[in-house]
């Protein structure tokens, strides 16, 4: 066995301030992506918005690639990353359905 | 809150004894966190007197004890309401009420005057034990423990008795999780790891999981009663909550357990969980928002008025939608992953996001609890939102988010002296607290601390006065 | 109920029992952690000194020995190193260190101090003005690694400040007489701290550096710049 089991780089200084607004550009772009796909789907906007939504879904994985990069993670976590990335995509689409669903079942 | 009162229910009515008390310890709350405020810019303010442990203490135990309160109100509020009976033991809950609110005061009485005893066990039974957030000494822990078990039989047997929502099992079986998790601070150990492994139980998995389920079953009741969202909606949606808060929340635990003597694993488990933990509440954002608009939309379309039956309640329900998600959610995650926290764990990045999560989460929701209670107390169909509860709503929360960002800037400004290039050493910390980013930034916390304190007069004036609006008057 | 098709997802039973689910899942996922942690971070005892095992939490005893932080090889950070080190950041047990005039402390004598020390930063509410092990207010420094604080040590001005000639009374003087001590406009107020107390809290202070905190806080001490005292305003 040799080499180091945990790597804990040292991060540099001028690292500090892009890494703290990129994490939170990744909420606060999810939040967007989430909230204009709903809006849609309430038809509050137009269809047309959809491609907002995804941008913001671009703009969010950049986010996390940025980030997970600045804070040195390991390969395995960045591929995690890219994975749940791909997984959040989804989610509003789930979201719309569920309650789509349940309003089937219980309204009326 | 005496005069005339229309609650159906007593167990209304003690809800609003709670509430009232727990105002009055928010309002403790925030001359306390003033007085530390100052300290930090006027070191000698009150120095030997009052000093900045004990104002800061007692600023985060009236917190912690003006939300139990305002929970437990909550609870005694709508209790008759889920289960459409009268809470079956009200005599014993008032007398539990008197007994708590007494013991409460002494415990502060007991901060205030007395502060600090020797290094003895006398001293952690009878004035304090000294870890954050839960000081309180074990006479009281104890006192906490008897008050909350005859809270939760009365409840429980209130509910077995009555009709059996969904919203009340989640209330029932989230209360028995949230009273069970404080006898996990109740002991003394040599070992401070070991002490603060126990310790976390508490404060994480209440103010991360248990409070967390509690604001999505108090919001699911609002919805229904303020919205007029359908229930089986509503509790559909609740126990999706539940499942991704708890699933994400309670092993988010191990974002605490980074250094403090635990093993490495917890590096891994923190980071993976912390990063779910803001996803409930971006669905609980959205679901706010949606079903605000769905029911707006059908009112529209029958040609209804679409104004809600309670504004100001309103404004705070949706305020905690976004709230939760930019406190808890935002200023969580952006200093929780391992690499980063290193850095930034034991700054005031810290400190700005423990203002901006209890407000955003928990303070926005208990005070729409506050006027869905007056609304009740008075009788009145449709509660408009008056001068002061927009005033109180717009200066507490621009107050807090001003709190928030200035202690941000001090805590960037720390992580980058005092820890990255200074190595965190007792010189380190004081270089980094001369720096003039730090000493102003504590300026616009306490200017923001105003502005907060008097959002609150105006709260306290509405709260007390709303019922009186002529528009308001029936 | 009507008989029209519904589906699953839709079903507030399902969502019930997923909820119960999941959280009795993660409850029991943590409970089985939560018996792994306790057997890593139990104290250990001189035995374990004597064997040469390091402990995430070790025994009291430690004050009887050096400590110093150091970088671990294995490990890619820093972390305590008790009675010298073996050139790659792992405690030798060997080289002691006289504590108040003394490095025979026995196993009792040593749990008795560290007891004392417990239950004084309790009693003195320490954590509301610091943190320990990263926790606690922002007021004032954190004492995780206190001991290991230069300032503290042979050349440090902290201990020349206080008159005395080694790091533990140096650190009980001014515990018992903050006031007459003051490093910064903020001082720490006099909170009736006596001798044997601050004895017993050194020794705490003593022992929680030895505590394995994963590198926390990081560098601690070792960059040069951070360990100058400046005179404060």
């Amino acid at each position: 066995m040799s080499g180091p089991l945990y790597v804990r780089p040292i991060i540099e200084l001028n690292d500090f301030l892009p890494i703290f607004v990129s994490a939170s550009l990744i909420l606060i772009f999810g939040a967007f992506y989430a909230g204009i796909v709903t809006l849609v789907k309430m038809q509050k906007l137009k269809k047309l918005y959809m491609f907002l939504a995804y941008f913001f879904w671009i703009l969010q994985i950049y986010c996390t690639y940025f980030l997970t990069m600045k804070i040195h993670s390991q390969p395995f976590t960045v591929k995690a990353m890219m994975i749940a990335m791909f997984a959040y995509l989804m989610v509003p689409h789930i979201y719309y359905y569920l309650i789509t669903k349940s309003e089937e079942r219980y309204e009326k | 809150m005496q005069s005339q009162s229309n609650f159906k229910y007593e167990s209304q009515k003690l809800g609003s004894w709670y509430f009232t008390v727990a105002m009055i310890l928010f309002g403790a709350q925030l001359v306390l966190g003033l007085v530390a405020a100052i300290q930090f810019i006027y070191p000698s303010f009150l120095y030997d007197i009052l000093d900045f442990s004990i104002a800061r203490m007692i600023h985060i135990n009236a917190l912690v004890v003006w939300m139990l309160y305002a929970m437990i109100g909550s609870v005694y509020y709508l209790l008759p309401d889920e289960t459409g009976i009268e809470t079956v033991g009200i005599g014993i809950g008032k007398l539990l009420f008197w007994v708590l609110t007494l013991a409460v005061t002494v415990v502060i009485l007991v901060f205030v005057f007395i502060q600090v005893g020797p290094a003895t066990q006398a001293t952690i039974w009878l004035i304090t034990e000294g870890r954050e957030y839960i000081e309180a000494p074990r006479w009281a822990d104890i006192g906490i423990v008897v008050v909350v078990v005859g809270f939760l039989i009365n409840t429980f047997l209130t509910a077995m008795k009555g009709r059996r929502t969904g919203i009340m099992t989640v209330i029932l079986s989230d209360m028995i999780a949230l009273a069970g998790l404080y006898l996990a601070g109740m002991y003394f150990t040599d070992n401070i790891s070991m002490d603060q492994y126990w310790w976390w139980w508490v404060i994480h998995l209440w103010v991360e999981a248990t409070w967390e389920v509690m604001v999505g079953a108090l919001a699911a009741y609002a919805l229904i009663k303020i919205v007029g969202a359908k229930r089986e909606i509503v509790e559909m949606w609740l126990w999706i909550e539940v499942a991704m808060l708890f699933g994400s929340g309670i092993l988010g635990l191990g974002h605490h357990y980074f250094w403090i003597g635990t093993p490495e694993y917890w590096w891994e488990i923190g980071a993976l969980f912390s990063s779910l933990e803001p996803l409930p509440l971006i669905g609980m954002f959205i679901h706010v928002l949606y079903d605000w608009g769905k029911e707006k939309g059908i009112k529209e379309g029958s040609g209804e008025d679409t104004t809600s039956n309670n504004t100001p309640a309103l404004i705070w329900l949706i305020s905690n939608g976004f709230g939760n998600f930019l406190g808890a959610g935002v200023w969580g995650f952006f200093h929780t992953l391992p690499q980063v926290n290193i850095y930034t764990h034991g700054t005031q990045f810290t400190a700005a996001h423990g203002h901006l999560a209890f407000f955003g989460a928990y303070a926005t929701i208990l005070i729409a609890m506050f006027y869905m209670a007056v609304q009740g107390k008075y009788g009145i169909k449709k509660l408009r939102a008056t001068f002061a509860s927009k005033m109180a709503i717009f200066l507490i929360s621009f107050g807090v988010l001003g709190m928030g960002v200035a202690l941000t800037i001090a805590g960037y400004e720390q992580v980058l002296i005092a820890r990255a290039q200074l190595g965190a050493t007792w010189n380190a910390f004081f270089v980094a607290q001369n720096q003039m980013w730090m000493s102003q930034a504590m300026d616009w916390r306490l200017i923001m601390g105003i502005v907060t304190t008097v959002g609150f007069v105006y709260l306290v004036k509405d709260l007390l006065t709303i019922s009186k609006n002529p528009e308001n008057v029936n | 109920m009507s008989r029209k098709k519904v589906s699953v997802w839709s079903d507030n039973r399902f969502w019930q029992r997923s909820a119960i689910w999941v959280t009795g899942f993660a409850s029991l996922l943590l409970i089985w952690l939560t018996f792994d942690t306790m057997g890593q971070i139990s104290m250990g005892n001189q035995k374990d000194i004597d064997n040469h095992i390091t402990k995430r939490v070790p025994s009291a005893t430690v004050i009887n020995y050096e400590v110093e932080y150091n970088m671990n090889q294995n490990r890619g950070h820093e972390v305590p190193v008790i009675g010298g080190d073996d050139g790659k950041g792992n405690s030798l047990f060997k080289v002691k260190e006289k504590f108040f005039g003394r490095d025979d402390y026995t196993q009792k004598e040593a749990n008795a101090l560290l007891h004392l020390g417990k239950l004084a930063s309790q009693a003195k509410n320490c954590m509301d003005c610091h943190t320990l092990l990263g926790n606690g207010a922002y007021y004032a420094p954190d004492l995780t690694k206190a001991w290991l604080d230069p300032a503290w040590g042979k050349n440090g001005p902290m201990q020349a400040m206080t008159g005395k000639n080694t790091k533990e009374e140096a650190m009980a003087e001014f515990l018992q007489h903050p006031g007459k001590y003051p490093t910064h406009a903020r001082m720490m107020p006099n909170l009736g701290i006596t001798p044997k107390e601050a004895i017993g809290l050194v020794a705490f202070l003593k022992h929680m550096s030895t505590i394995d905190t994963n590198g926390f806080p990081r560098g601690f001490g070792k960059i040069k710049e951070g360990v100058v005292y400046a005179k404060s305003k």
